[in-house]
């Protein structure tokens, strides 16, 4: 059974950060931890003792972008699942390409976020 | 009297059956040189036992009693010379003889040359009728064969002979012309008066009077053809012989030439009139011809040489096309800078003269100066519209991206507080959450006000003045700390002087707002230290007023540095850095200045970062 600490936010905008953990948390889930950038994700990804099973990644920000951080985590750890959220729709594909678990458009709900949570837990049992 | 006459004269008497010489005038004794005197008494069958012509015709004078007149040969006993004589025997009763001799010799001599002369010059005459004859056959020959239509005209204009070519260009036979027709004829009304005049004129007055004149000829169909006639008097005739030159087609031809020079003429008038340069160079360089745009702009250089006076180059070109005409047959051209500066398009062709030579060629020169720079502004216009379009496009998609965010962040934020009224344990949250959806709202109106911004400067031609920076820089650390109470700040400015003049308008404001916030976006200390350093340096002989803004934050990464502030518009790589810094950066081009990020301490950047900002300086 998947852990609920599994769960690894990168996104570089401060109040998305705050209300994904808000929502996370609210669900039953915790957080592993809050990347800004792919290159910061990549440096946790590292060191995280227990991988997270879940990334809820954002596409465009600075110094490394999603697709770029996604595929060098992909090669850690290639059953991570990756959540995109992004409001950048012409990434989609090149994201779903290259491993992404989901790819989720801005704006979303919280219903929205939490099905695709789920799903992504459910891959795993299945 | 018997002795003065001038004739010798000798007196016989018959005695018995001969005659007896008995006297004798002075002509006799001159004629025998004193000779005679020897001869009285003698008789005359002793004296002319020779010469019995002589001694027959005396006896018969004397016995028939009849005068006789005889010429003779008669060879002189006395001087023994052979002489003609004209001898005459009068009878004188009773038994008289005289005789008159006269020595015929040299007019003798004289009938014979008159003679020998009236033969010769019947010979002659007959060779001289012959000769005539031959050359009247010949010139009948000539007539007929001159290969043009010739006529004999006589004084009152009848034509008197014809060739075969008159036959064939007035289309009537020669029989029912000659002596028949007359050459008015065969004239148009509108040329006769003119041809009349001429006719009567020169009979009186042939040097004077034109020979050689065009008119139009009428045949017997009534076509009119163009004639070329060349007329003269026949020497000591009052007729005139006229050759007929049928220039119908020439006329027509020269006609078509006319018309296409005059068509040449108006094209090269056109060609010039809207300044296009023609010329015409040989193989070897040499110009030919140039019209007269060519003269005025670079001087009559006929005879000289193209690249000397058209480029001001000692050598040909490597690039010139006349060459690749000649030896490909083709047109070429080619786009250069002429000796005055301007920019030519050459377009070089063949050109056959009339001598089907093709070792030259015909040349189309057009300053195409305006042109090239309407290309040019053309092509730094559309540079300009492909960057405003690019920034557009950038601007639309940070816009899109941070708007997003914004309204994400509010939706997150209120679907959330939703879940903590059902609840309470996490009411805590709920003031948080509600700030930080004020502050998304603040945030989206600053993004709008930023977009319109963005947009006043790609379409407004900004007016810059002359503004003191570090008054306007005072004020906005103000709004700044006041709008960041929440937070622990110390913004300091150290210049080393008091006043700093740039160019630059209103959005100055917005670069150091934007400057500030950011240092304070990316900064997770709790006393947020940011210094505003101001200098001044020279660079490339500008002075600048520069402006570095030093902050304790997280710094930029290096591979970062170069994409935020020196990257084009259209380069992803830079839509991380949000639009307030496109602003900012959008800004300082206005002013001509630079920005670039730099680490505050060099090479760590975890110690924060330090914006450049280099802006021209004004007295």
């Amino acid at each position: 059974m998947i852990k609920i600490e599994d769960i690894f936010i990168v996104d570089d905008e401060p109040s998305l950060q705050i209300f994904y953990k808000q929502i996370l948390t609210f669900n039953g889930f915790k957080v592993a931890g809050i990347a800004n950038n792919g290159i910061e994700a990549i440096s946790m990804f590292k060191l995280f003792p227990n991988k997270p099973k879940i990334i809820l990644m954002d596409q465009r920000m600075p110094e490394m972008s999603g697709i770029e951080a996604s595929k060098i985590i992909l090669q850690m750890d290639n059953r991570v699942k990756i959540i995109f959220i992004t409001a950048d729709t012409s990434v989609k594909e090149e994201a779903l390409s290259i491993g992404a678990f989901l790819f989720i458009d801005k704006i979303f709900t919280i219903a929205e976020l939490i099905d695709a949570i789920n799903r992504a837990i459910e891959s795993y049992v299945l | 009297m018997f002795k003065g006459i001038p004739i010798p004269t000798y007196l016989w008497q018959k005695i018995e059956n001969d005659l007896i010489l008995i006297d004798y005038n002075d002509a006799a004794d001159k004629l025998t040189k004193g000779m005679m005197k020897n001869h009285i008494g003698r008789k005359a069958s002793e004296m002319y036992k020779n010469q019995p012509k002589i001694l027959k015709e005396l006896n018969r004078c004397a016995s028939n009693q009849i005068s006789i007149f005889r010429e003779n040969e008669y060879g002189s006993e006395s001087t023994g010379e052979e002489r003609f004589l004209s001898i005459k025997y009068g009878f004188i009763p009773p038994n008289l003889v005289i005789v008159h001799i006269e020595d015929i010799t040299e007019k003798k001599e004289a009938l014979e040359i008159l003679k020998k002369s009236e033969k010769e010059l019947k010979a002659l005459t007959l060779k001289l009728k012959q000769s005539v004859l031959k050359s009247e056959e010949e010139y009948r020959t000539i007539f007929e064969n001159t290969g043009t239509a010739t006529v004999i005209i006589e004084e009152d204009t009848t034509i008197s002979l014809v060739n075969k070519q008159f036959e064939e260009l007035s289309g009537i036979s020669r029989e029912e012309i000659e002596w028949k027709e007359k050459w008015t004829d065969f004239v148009v009304e509108e040329d006769l008066e003119r041809m009349k005049k001429l006719h009567y004129n020169r009979r009186k007055d042939p040097d004077s009077t034109q020979k050689k004149y065009e008119f139009r000829f009428v045949n017997k169909e009534g076509n009119i053809r163009d004639i070329l006639i060349v007329i003269d008097m026949i020497p000591e005739t009052k007729r005139s012989v006229a050759s007929l030159l049928d220039i119908t087609e020439r006329k027509k031809i020269e006609e078509k030439l006319k018309e296409s020079e005059l068509k040449s003429r108006y094209l090269m008038d056109g060609i010039t009139s809207v300044g296009i340069g023609i010329d015409i160079v040989t193989k070897d360089y040499k110009v030919l011809f140039q019209n007269q745009v060519l003269k005025e702009k670079f001087g009559d250089i006929t005879g000289k040489l193209c690249y000397e006076n058209y480029m001001g180059l000692k050598a040909p070109c490597d690039f010139c096309p006349m060459i690749k005409a000649l030896k490909n047959n083709a047109i070429e051209s080619l786009e250069l800078t002429g000796v005055d500066g301007n920019s030519y398009e050459l377009f070089s062709a063949p050109y056959l003269d009339s001598d089907r030579n093709t070792e030259k060629v015909i040349e189309i020169i057009m300053n195409i100066t305006k042109r090239k720079q309407a290309e040019m502004a053309l092509r730094e216009s559309e540079k300009r519209y492909r960057e405003a379009y690019n920034r557009a496009e950038f601007y639309k998609d940070l816009f899109a991206h941070d708007i997003n965010n914004i309204l994400q962040s509010i939706l997150s934020g209120m679907q959330i507080n939703q879940l903590i009224l059902t609840n309470p344990e996490k009411l805590e949250n709920l003031k948080i959450n509600a700030r930080i959806i004020e502050d998304q709202v603040i945030r989206g109106s600053k993004l709008v006000s930023n977009v319109r911004k963005l947009s006043q400067l790609e379409e407004v031609e900004q007016n810059l003045n002359k503004i003191e920076i570090l008054n306007v820089l005072k004020n906005i650390i103000l709004i700044v700390k006041e709008s960041n109470k929440d937070k622990n700040l110390a913004i300091r400015v150290d210049s080393i002087g008091e006043k700093f003049f740039i160019e630059a308008n209103d959005y100055l404001e917005d670069v150091f707002e934007n400057l500030l916030i950011n240092a304070i976006k990316y900064n997770i200390n709790l006393i947020i230290n940011i210094i505003v350093k101001i200098t001044r340096e020279q660079q490339n002989g500008v002075n600048y007023v520069k402006m570095e803004f030093l902050d304790n934050g997280l710094g930029v990464a290096d591979s970062m540095k170069d994409i935020i502030f020196k990257r084009g518009y259209n380069d992803e790589s830079v839509l991380g850095m949000g639009l307030g810094l496109s602003l900012v950066r959008r800004i300082i081009e206005t002013y001509n200045g630079k920005i670039w990020v730099e680490d505050r301490v060099k090479g760590d950047r975890s110690k924060g970062s330090n914006i450049v900002l280099f802006i021209p300086e004004v007295d």
